[in-house]
């Protein structure tokens, strides 16, 4: 991620006046602010971003996952958010490892409900206090989790009851 | 004994076969009207122009494996269908097909053949009778099939015709009225003085009977109960092979008897479309009801039974037409938008349709 | 009515995945009380074909053809994201000519895609002509993608950097030729449906959303308009020539179908607006810039780029690793948001209105589930 040099978005800079102690890292690409925020906090810094005044970020645009293996907490969960009124965006990551838990975001939009249950499904990433954590895509019993980097693309034989090698 | 028993058993041997044959081919009318209103050709490939698609159909039918649901309850299941059949073709034993006996010099004694099966003097009485019946089939064909579809689609049904029978009955009243006899015969000869037969004066009493109507026979746009777009195919979802083909063939029959008392009561039945120029001269309607005897002087009745039969066709034919054209044309009705139109609309029309009909009879008298 | 008094039962009941209306394998499982819905839950992935995991395993230009089987019939909309998206991450720019032809094209995309809509929404509640009149209508779209690229559903119709091909001879002639016939053939649909009595029973009132529900729910496109939030991407945060397009967004004021029913009839109009204006302006030159034959795009970019497609807002989020493939390639697709607010939708409505509902979100089932 590089740096930006000015203006600070509307977004980044109310968070960095609230809630600075939960961000870990800023920066941008292609005119976007992205910020990393400390898992514990995320639900909080979402809730904040939506109901400020400033920044108003009631629409959230889209919340998906993403695999580093080699990072210490491998996966990240990015939040893709809009204001209708401002019409600001900004992007918001978290990081987990296996077996770590995200702080569910439902409550602030109700539309993070099958985003998070996708990002499960693909990435085995739970999600505190999630209304229904139950994979969406793939059947109920599959075993593992596709998007991840060390699933192969032709899924393996085991996996589940119906698979057959392509 | 042969006038007696004999004569009638053919007339309906030959009612029978012919109403199913027609049946088949208003299968095959349905598809081509449907299809030129939807731009597009219908069936073309079997026979020319379709015409044997309602053979193929037919024996499609018959050699699809008949599959029944695993706990059905069998005898429900096999015997809806011929419940929802029977009183549809039961009730062609009262329409009159045509005007003129037929006589006929067989062993020295002269047989009477009327177009009509019977005539009794409660004709229209048994019709509106024997349809209800009809809610039966539907009923205990989506009982028996123990799946829930079925279940959905048969009770719709069921509160959908039952609604109906109301206003179809009440409709039919001012026709009684004018007529002075409930007897289909006696209707249509009424008629015959009648400019513009009964559809002018009870206007309001034919659109009530054909909204009814259409409703009675789950015809779009009431065709909830087999609404395929919603309930895959309601009461009938489970039935396959000849069993389907039985409910199928007691829509399209109901449709033609339907299509049938519409002409009689409310278009004159076998007399003919004078075009209003009756007044001109009396010879035109003679002339229309028996042009092989009136232009070519041919003698016997039965020229005029056959022109009789042609003009009741025609007009049964229409009648059909607007069937098909409504379902072409218009989405389906809700539920509870349909029991709204029946109970709050059609029930309240027809009775005051009675009311004013009564007092301007004794008003005229 | 005391329910424990009458000992009634709720009847649960399955809507599909095989099923005449639910466009495609959806599952909705019904509650039912008599009629009356008490809850819908829907249950997807039954045409999960893993398009993310091969946007990872694919090459930039290779993985354009699994966005046009993603929403099969609006495949366009998803091209042209998909694109967008990898030329922000790579810096290129495409020359004013391929941004004119992309608008004309997507706005083709986006009459095809609804008329293919109102076709089997009116097919799903029982009026079938509509169904044959539209595809007439979008038989001559599709003759159109034909010619210009070959394919008629699944056109892959854009490359990194502008497009494959100009326009061939006569195109823009028949372009033409058709905006002038589909004014008549939208008042065709008009005068069979919107003041048809039961259509208008069927769609009033059916499927209300308020305007804060609706961004809570993240809908987006003719659903959320529908409510009356005035958010359409390509007003907001516009692309390709869109800037110098002049159109309006029709919005709604019930949040009901009827609303959303027009909605998008008048895009339909505005779409005509505009490949007319596009078409007059088309400027000459290049249909493509020079782009490299392996695209690497820098290490650490990430772009995360939406388009207005007509069933609402797509995005395509993809990260770079410096490679020719992608690190993650995410779809957001407008259809899997949409779809979950339908219970919300069905709430206090009758199964028969069950149909209306889906149709009116307009999914297609390969963009929920990917």
């Amino acid at each position: 991620m590089t740096a930006e040099p000015e203006p600070v978005p509307v977004p980044l800079a109310r968070l960095q006046e609230a809630h600075s102690g939960a961000i870990l890292e800023t920066g941008s690409f292609a005119g976007v602010p992205i910020v990393r925020v400390a898992t514990a906090e995320i639900a909080r810094v979402c809730g904040f971003l939506k109901n400020d005044a400033a920044t108003q970020m009631d629409y959230l645009s889209d919340l998906c996952g993403a695999h580093y293996p080699d990072r210490d907490e491998p996966f990240e969960i990015v939040y893709q958010m809009m204001s209708m009124t401002h019409r600001h965006r900004i992007r918001l990551k978290v990081r987990t490892s296996e077996g770590g838990a995200v702080p569910t975001v439902t409550g602030v939009w109700r539309t993070a409900n099958w985003h998070e249950r996708e990002a499960f499904d693909m990435y085995g990433v739970r999600f505190k206090g999630h209304p229904d954590l139950t994979r969406i895509l793939l059947p109920d019993d599959w075993n593992g989790h596709p998007l991840r980097k060390d699933y192969p693309l032709e899924g393996r034989p085991g996996d589940h009851k119906l698979y057959r090698r392509p | 004994m042969i006038q007696k028993v004999l004569v009638p058993l053919v007339q309906i041997g030959i009612v029978l076969n012919v109403m199913l044959l027609v049946v088949a081919y208003l299968t095959l009318l349905e598809r081509k009207v449907i299809a030129f209103m939807q731009v597009r050709l219908g069936p073309r490939r079997v026979g020319p122009h379709g015409l044997l698609q309602p053979i193929a159909d037919i024996l499609k039918l018959m050699i699809k494996e008949d599959i029944t649901p695993a706990r059905a309850d069998r005898l429900v299941f096999w015997l809806a269908p011929c419940i929802a059949l029977a009183p549809a073709v039961v009730m062609f034993a009262v329409i009159p097909f045509s005007g003129t006996p037929l006589e006929f010099q067989v062993f020295g004694t002269t047989l009477r053949v009327t177009p009509w099966i019977t005539d009794v003097n409660v004709g229209l009485l048994y019709l509106l009778a024997v349809s209800s019946l009809g809610v039966f089939g539907l009923v205990l064909g989506g009982w028996a099939s123990n799946s829930k579809y079925p279940l959905l689609g048969g009770l719709r049904s069921a509160a959908q015709m039952v609604s109906y029978e109301v206003p179809l009955g009440l409709s039919l009243v001012g026709v009684l009225l004018f007529a002075g006899t409930a007897s289909m015969v006696g209707i249509v000869h009424a008629q015959q003085n009648a400019p513009f037969w009964f559809f002018v004066p009870q206007i309001l009493g034919l659109v009530i009977y054909f909204i009814s109507a259409v409703a009675e026979t789950n015809r779009a746009p009431f065709d909830l109960p087999e609404a395929e777009t919603e309930l895959v195919a309601g009461f009938h979802t489970e039935y396959s092979g000849m069993k389907f083909a039985l409910f199928f063939l007691a829509e399209y029959m109901n449709m033609i008897v339907v299509s049938g008392i519409i002409a009689t009561l409310f278009f004159g039945g076998w007399l003919p479309i004078t075009f209003g120029l009756g007044y001109l001269s009396p010879r035109i309607p003679e002339v229309l009801a028996n042009p092989a005897g009136e232009l070519f002087g041919l003698a016997g009745p039965f020229w005029p039974f056959v022109t009789g039969l042609v003009w009741f066709a025609i007009k049964v034919f229409v009648v059909l037409f607007f069937y098909l054209w409504l379902r072409a044309t218009f989405p389906r009705y809700r539920y509870d938008q349909l029991m709204r139109i029946g109970w709050k609309w059609l029930l309240p029309l027809s009775l005051a349709n009675v009311m004013v009909t009564a007092v301007l009879i004794e008003m005229v008298r | 009515m005391d329910a424990t008094l009458l000992h009634t039962q709720e009847l649960e009941i399955n809507l599909g995945p095989q099923h005449p209306s639910t466009h495609g394998v959806l599952r909705v499982v019904l509650k039912l009380d008599g009629e009356r819905i008490v809850s819908a839950r829907p249950v997807i992935g039954y045409l999960h074909r893993g398009c993310e995991k091969l946007g990872e395993c694919r090459s930039y230009p290779q993985v354009v053809v699994y966005t046009d089987r993603m929403d099969y019939v609006a495949a366009f909309a998803g091209n042209l994201t998909y694109i967008e998206a990898v030329e922000r991450l790579c810096g290129i720019e495409a020359p004013p000519r391929a941004q004119y032809m992309r608008v004309v094209l997507a706005e083709l995309q986006r009459i095809a895609s609804h008329l293919l809509w109102l076709g089997t929404h009116a097919l799903d509640l029982g009026a079938m002509s509509v169904f044959l009149y539209c595809f007439r209508e979008r038989e001559m779209i599709l003759d159109l993608f034909e010619s210009y690229c070959g394919a008629r559903l699944t056109l892959n119709a854009v490359r990194v950097g502008g497009q494959l091909n100009d326009f061939p001879e006569g195109w823009v002639e028949e372009c033409r030729k058709f905006c002038e016939i589909l004014p008549a053939a939208v008042q065709e649909y008009e005068t069979l449906l919107s003041v048809n009595r039961i259509w208008v029973e069927r769609t009033k009132g059916v499927g209300v959303i308020s305007a804060a529900d609706a961004i809570d729910w993240g809908l987006s496109g003719p659903p959320l308009r529908g409510s009356g939030v005035d958010y359409d991407v390509r007003k907001a945060m516009p692309y390709a020539a869109y800037a110098e397009m002049d159109f309006d967004v029709p919005l709604g004021t019930h949040g009901d179908t009827y609303d959303r029913y027009l909605i998008r009839m008048e895009e339909m109009r505005q779409s005509r607006r505009v490949i007319l204006q596009a078409l007059d302006r088309l400027p000459g030159g290049d249909v493509r810039a020079k782009v490299p034959k392996r695209l690497r795009p820098p290490a650490g970019g990430e772009v995360y780029h939406v388009t207005e497609g007509p069933r609402g807002e797509q995005g395509v989020y993809l990260v770079s690793d410096g490679s020719d493939t992608a690190w993650r390639c995410r779809f957001r697709s407008p259809c899997f948001v949409n779809l979950q607010a339908l219970p919300e939708l069905a709430k206090g409505h009758l199964v028969a209105d069950i149909v209306a509902l889906i149709g009116t979100i307009d999914i297609v089932l390969g963009c929920v589930d990917r």
